[in-house]
């Protein structure tokens, strides 16, 4: 041990807190290495000698790519046998560098660097006399495909989702967009985990005040490893208590890609499918990538469902509760005699009823998604029995109850993002009580409440409800309506806070001319 | 004053839902019978003389709130006092209007729900929007403008699929003049046309002044032709003497909307209607008593907002014993001696003050 | 002053929390079967002076929806009660009936004639208008020579529920017959003091065997014993019953008051035989106006109708236009005449059916004013001019009858 200095901590790599310079000792150096890293089994130390050259290979199995390292060190065998033969006293250094400078080549001498990139899956090549380490990068090993996305899937669209590997999401977003504008920023976060999170934006379209924030708040975070998106989102969030999410999480390439487009920020993070976007709106929620690859009337359609939907989603049970118990006079005659009859010798009273049945699906869902494939075909026979013909024949609960947690339960599926149906769920339950309490004038109330505190909520300085609230007409075209893509000229300006060409005007397409009078026209 | 800014826009949508209100649901101007809907657009144009006084103050003083320029027209003492009185007024007012609302309610969903406890939901929501301040109101304004306007496109397209709209019920026009004029003034002008000196304390806001009024203009006159539509849609749909005799027309009115027998019962939007107006209003009035007071006691307006609201239930509960006592005051004393002076009255001696103290400046230059 | 500040703060805090708790109160919370659906209400003459007594029919919802066959249970049951105030009826109900009345899915509104034409009776809707639950727009019938109570006691073999066979019974007469005038509260309410317009209200007796009212057996066999049926319009003036008004006068009373949307008219084939030909009556306007000339008013009636022949048993060429403008011809006089006759019973018991008084107040305000207080007195001397103009646009499917083609 030559040296034990202490630097300033500007490395976030604060587990290493000796700082050792390598000395020229190769076994010396591999002790020391072994030695920090807990004689880890799964660290592999190749050592090659010849005559008097001595270097090792070290690595971590799984992490790098077995064949190329193979190769590596197969040639690394031969260029020694030539070297025995030729010249013996050529600086063996040298000739390593060559050799290896196919890849990516970084030269270190602190084993505080070099750690982390062995634990990141690179190769490190230490040899007899050198006081420094060659660093070549293999990353390899197991990484899940490229496979279709799970949870946003779409019936016209690219088909490809991220994986887990921060390389591949990386690439997935550039082959969409070539342009050299496209940045990518890289931080480590996690004391521990030592996580490589990457910001993407396109340079000159993306608000540099968002940007900005964004960078502030991720530099910021503090917290012993990531392993999720999500650990980033509740640290980056604007509003901490909200049932509403202000970031919004894909795992689509494409929908990535199309924000990075409208001037947002996209956040990457290793091992993690979902990348987070920000700033997200409402209303962006709502909007599904396939949106833009259907015709505009067939989307504007579709996204006006979406809202019904999700307010269906949230109201339902609570309407029922209100219409039932509160105001039996706006059922329409026949409606009302029979839920009168329905409902005779039901035990329990509407709301007691309706949360319990709500609470019965919520778990039904919960193991439906939790529990191991084979047994969810077990668990939906079980539901549909139970609750769909057992709980009505024996008047424990009434049909039309079931009617309406199923609606509800139909439409909280159709929500097109995850997130915002689990925050329509919770707030679902709030407004039953309400609804319990004070019939429709407590929804209202619950529903004006939620409105003011939507407002309350920003997403990286955008207001939540843009561009409704602080209306921008320019930006109606694309929120609930989506107007066809030749109209939509300007990038949204609730975000971007400016007007910003995107599709020049004029390009509204025309009649096609017939065959003939093309002729003629060439002809002129 | 807080730091925030509010666009010509948002400006309109808050001035239109506070107009529109309570207004819209009650029987306004009901003294004129079927011509009701005259004396509603006279009152208008009376309010919209009224408006350009205050639109004058912000000329003079557009950096300032209300009680902030009075301080500076008439001195510190006359000054505070009269910001004083003002920002009870503004305290008082919003009572009777969540009066107004809770007996409603209570009347049509709620008969045995204290009106405590209607009131107290209100307020709370009222409480939570303040404390964050106006440019959350302004923007749930713009949300809820767009809710507004398409529960009215709603109604008028029922009302007019069942048929139960008879324009011959509106007939005499014009009937008699003096009444209508009555009518017109002082009650209307002062209710709702004349309660925009609340705005007062919200003009200094704008992020574009002159458009910012224009904005606010705009709104007053949009909002007052609707009200006058809608007692024209109650009238030829219930006939006059039924409106007369009801607190609350429109409810009526959509209560008889029946599409084809199934869509039926439809004064539950009137409800909902009148929850929303009616939530606007209070707010707005909470929200320029407390700012006002934020401004006179150099307090910040969040640690005001409680006591404040407080104040204000309490208030609408010990206001009047019944409904009946509670119009009684509404129609026969309020207009008379409380709205009025704090309408009219002050503001133009502001007004005449102000424009004698630049002349005099003027004139030792 | 920090400290009383927060002192304070916490004092509101603590205030509002309180408050808080009130909400769980449910103070109109209610569960949907506790309520008992009302569905008629008729009003009787009570043997005590000063009360009246009040039925209500209650819809059995159980047996409705289940459509229990075994069951023996009517589908409806009706209470009695009297009372000095419809409420008072209302709430002593509960004695009698384990659910509590709710009215707002009221269908119809039955009193007896006797008491209408004792007058005073029509104020009883004041309960039903005041009710934030209740509505006001559904019909209110008037039981010709027999006792409310027994028209909504009666079962029916098509209709589960008998309030909306009366109902449906009334409206789709008025579609297709037009004697039978629709009358809702809210017209009853808005007219029955004003003095510009008096009411008219439907009849409906009862028809086969009446002591089989309301007995499960009566339905129980294809000719249903003891039913109900419409009959006639009753007159008012202001709120006394004054006459009835049957057939011709009837629906004359329906034509004047544009209250047709549909109806069939016979008339003679020709001037000299007794052939029918029937005329359906698919729309209807009429329009009043009014003048006041030396102290008299003066009315114009202009009634414009359009229809198509709907039946022909005669030998007649209705394919000539000269032919079909005859028919037009006489079957406007066939409706200036029934409307003639409504006019005539109306003047003669001084109720103003059509609201000649109103067209009165809309042209001349002033005059108005001044007759108001005695229209009644000013009403049968008024004159009025009767125009009926019908236009008969197609002949059906066929031309000429098959009478026709075997001459």
């Amino acid at each position: 041990m030559h040296s034990n200095k202490e630097t300033d901590k500007s490395n976030s790599n604060k587990s290493i807190n000796k700082n050792i310079t390598l000395s020229s000792k190769l076994s010396l150096n591999l002790t020391k290495l072994k030695e920090f890293l807990g004689n880890s089994s799964d660290i592999v130390i190749k050592r090659l000698q010849f005559h008097r050259h001595e270097i090792a290979f070290v690595y971590i199995t799984g992490l790098i790519d077995q064949k190329e390292t193979r190769n590596l060190i197969k040639s690394a065998k031969l260029e020694f046998v030539r070297l025995e033969q030729t010249s013996p006293d050529e600086d063996m250094m040298k000739i390593m560098k060559e050799m290896l400078s196919e890849g990516e080549l970084q030269q270190l001498t602190e084993l505080e660097q070099i750690i982390p990139l062995l634990l990141s899956g690179n190769l490190v090549v230490l040899g007899d006399g050198w006081s420094c380490a060659l660093i070549v990068e293999v990353a390899g090993g197991k990484i899940r495909e490229v496979t279709p996305p799970q949870s946003q899937t779409v019936v016209r669209g690219p088909k490809d989702s991220f994986t887990e590997s921060i390389q591949t999401n990386q690439a997935l977003v550039r082959r969409r967009i070539k342009s050299p504008n496209l940045h990518v920023k890289s931080l480590t976060i996690g004391n521990i985990t030592n996580t490589s999170v990457s910001l993407m934006y396109i340079d000159g379209i993306v608000n540099p005040k968002v940007l900005n924030q964004v960078i502030k708040k991720m530099e910021k975070i503090e917290i012993d490893g990531v392993l999720e998106s999500g650990y980033i989102e509740s640290f980056i969030e604007d509003k901490a208590f909200s049932p509403f999410p202000t970031i919004l999480s894909t795992e689509r390439p494409d929908i990535v890609a199309g924000n990075l487009l409208e001037g947002k920020v996209a956040i990457l993070t290793d091992q993690t499918p979902f990348a987070l976007v920000v700033p997200a709106t409402f209303f962006s929620f709502f909007q599904s990538i396939e949106d833009y690859a259907q015709r505009f009337d067939i989307s504007t359609f579709i996204r006006i469902l979406r809202y019904i939907i999700f307010f269906v989603s949230m109201v339902t049970p609570a309407l029922y509760i209100a219409l039932m118990t509160y105001h039996p006079e706006m059922l329409p005659t026949q409606l009302a005699i029979s839920l009168s009859a329905q409902r005779e010798g039901v035990p329990f009273p509407t709301v007691v009823e309706a949360i319990l049945m709500e609470m019965v699906i919520e778990a039904l869902r919960e193991a439906g998604i939790r529990s191991p494939s084979p047994l969810s075909v077990m668990i939906s026979i079980v539901g549909a029995i139970v609750i769909g013909s057992v709980a009505i024949e024996a008047t424990i609960v009434s049909p039309v109850m079931v009617m309406v947690v199923a609606t509800t339960a139909i439409a909280s599926f159709a929500t097109p993002n995850y997130s915002l149906a689990i925050s329509a769920r919770i707030i679902r339950f709030g407004l039953m009580l309400l609804a319990a309490a004070l019939g429709l004038f407590g929804i209202t109330i619950g529903l004006i409440f939620l409105t003011v505190h939507m407002n309350t909520i920003r997403s990286f300085g955008t207001p939540y409800l843009a561009p409704f609230a602080p209306f921008e007409l320019q930006d109606q075209k694309d929120s609930i309506l989506r107007a066809p893509l030749w109209a939509l000229n300007l990038r949204p300006k609730s975000i971007l806070r400016k007007d910003d060409l995107r599709i020049p005007k004029g390009q509204k397409p025309k009649p096609s001319t017939s065959m003939d009078d093309e002729g003629n026209k060439n002809n002129e | 004053m807080e730091n925030a800014r509010i666009s010509p826009f948002q400006l309109f949508c808050l001035v239109f839902l506070f107009e529109l209100g309570t207004a819209v649901i009650i029987g306004l101007g009901m003294e004129a019978k079927q011509d009701a809907w005259i004396a509603i657009l006279i009152g208008l144009t009376i309010g919209i003389i009224v408006l350009f006084i205050y639109g004058g103050l912000y000329q003079h003083y557009p950096d300032a709130l209300l009680t902030t320029y009075t301080k500076q027209i008439m001195g510190k003492t006359i000054g505070s006092l009269i910001s004083f009185l003002y920002i009870i007024y503004f305290i008082y007012i919003g009572a009777r209007v969540l009066r107004d609302i809770a007996t409603l309610l209570q009347i049509t969903w709620l008969q045995r729900t204290p009106i405590l406890v209607i009131s107290m939901v209100l307020v709370l929501v009222t409480i939570y929007t303040i404390f964050h301040g106006v440019e959350v109101l302004a923007r749930t304004g713009e949300i809820y403008l767009f809710v507004y306007l398409f529960s009215t496109l709603v109604t008028v397209v029922f009302l007019l699929f069942s048929d139960v709209i008879n324009l011959q019920k509106l007939l005499p026009v014009a009937e008699d003049w003096r009444l209508i004029l009555k009518t017109a003034f002082p009650v209307i002008s002062t209710f709702p046309f004349g309660e925009m000196i609340a705005f007062t304390m919200f003009l200094p806001y704008l992020n574009n002044r002159r458009k910012g009024f224009r904005y606010g203009l705009m709104a007053m006159i949009l909002s007052g032709v609707l009200i006058s539509f809608t007692i024209a849609m109650d009238i030829a749909s219930l006939g006059g003497t039924m409106v007369g005799r009801s607190p609350f027309p429109l409810l009526t009115t959509m209560g008889k909307i029946s599409v084809n027998t199934f869509i039926q019962r439809l004064d539950i939007l009137a409800c909902i209607i009148l929850v929303i107006g009616g939530f606007f209003k209070i707010t707005i009035f909470s929200y320029a008593a407390i700012i006002g007071s934020a401004d006179l006691f150099k307090l910040s307006h969040k640690k005001l907002t409680l006591p404040l609201a407080t104040i204000t239930l309490l208030l609408s509960i010990i206001i009047a014993e019944n409904t009946s006592e509670h119009f009684k005051e509404g129609l026969k004393i309020v207009p008379y001696y409380i709205q009025l002076p704090m309408q009219i009255g002050i503001p133009i001696i502001l007004l005449c003050v102000a424009l004698l103290r630049k002349r005099l400046l003027k004139k030792t230059y | 002053m920090n400290k009383l500040i927060t002192y304070s703060k916490k004092g509101l805090i603590g205030i509002w929390i309180s408050l808080l708790s009130l909400t769980t109160g449910c103070w109109d919370y209610q569960e949907l079967n506790d309520y008992g659906f009302v569905m008629a209400v008729g009003i009787d003459k009570s043997h005590k002076k000063g009360e009246y007594l009040y039925t209500f029919q209650l819809v059995n919802p159980g047996v409705i929806t289940r459509n229990a066959s075994g069951s023996h249970a009517t589908p409806i049951a009706t209470y009695s009660q009297t009372g000095r105030t419809k409420l008072e009826a209302i709430r002593k109900m509960s004695q009698q009936v384990s659910r509590r009345l709710f009215f707002s899915h009221l269908q119809v509104f039955v009193i007896s004639e006797e008491i209408l034409r004792e007058g005073a009776a029509l104020k009883v809707f004041d309960v039903t208008d005041r009710d934030p639950q209740g509505r006001i727009n559904f019909p209110v019938l008037a039981a010709r020579n027999t006792q409310a109570y027994k028209i909504i006691s009666a079962l029916t073999p098509i209709d589960d529920i008998s309030a909306n066979e009366l109902k449906n019974k009334i409206e789709t007469s008025k579609d297709v017959w037009g004697e039978n005038r629709v009358t809702l509260i809210e017209e009853v309410i808005e007219n029955v003091l004003a003095s510009g317009r008096d009411i008219a209200i439907s009849g409906v007796e009862l028809t086969g065997d009446s002591k089989q009212i309301g007995k499960a057996e009566s339905i129980l066999q294809t000719r249903a014993k003891g039913q109900t049926k419409l009959k006639g319009i009753a007159l008012f003036n202001m709120q006394n019953l004054v006459q009835w008004a049957d057939d011709e006068t009837a629906r004359g009373i329906m034509f004047g008051s544009n209250k047709i949307r549909g109806a069939a008219l016979n008339i003679n084939c020709s001037k000299n035989n007794n052939h029918h030909l029937t005329v359906i009556v698919n729309y209807s306007k009429t329009k009043i106006k009014a003048k006041i000339t030396k102290n008299r008013p003066t009315i114009d009636m202009n009634i414009a109708a359009e229809g198509r022949i709907g039946e022909a048993e005669c030998p007649i060429d209705l394919e000539n236009p000269d032919v079909i403008h005859e028919l037009e011809q006489r079957t406007s006089t066939e409706i200036k005449k029934e409307v003639e006759l409504a006019l005539a019973m109306g003047k003669k018991n001084q109720s103003d059916v059509f609201g000649f008084g109103d067209a009165i107040h809309q042209a001349d305000p002033k005059t108005w004013t001044k007759w108001k207080t005695n229209w009644k007195k000013y009403y049968p001397k008024s004159q009025v001019n009767i125009h009926a103009r019908i236009f008969i646009r197609t002949t059906g499917l066929r031309t000429n009858p098959y009478m026709k083609e075997r001459d």
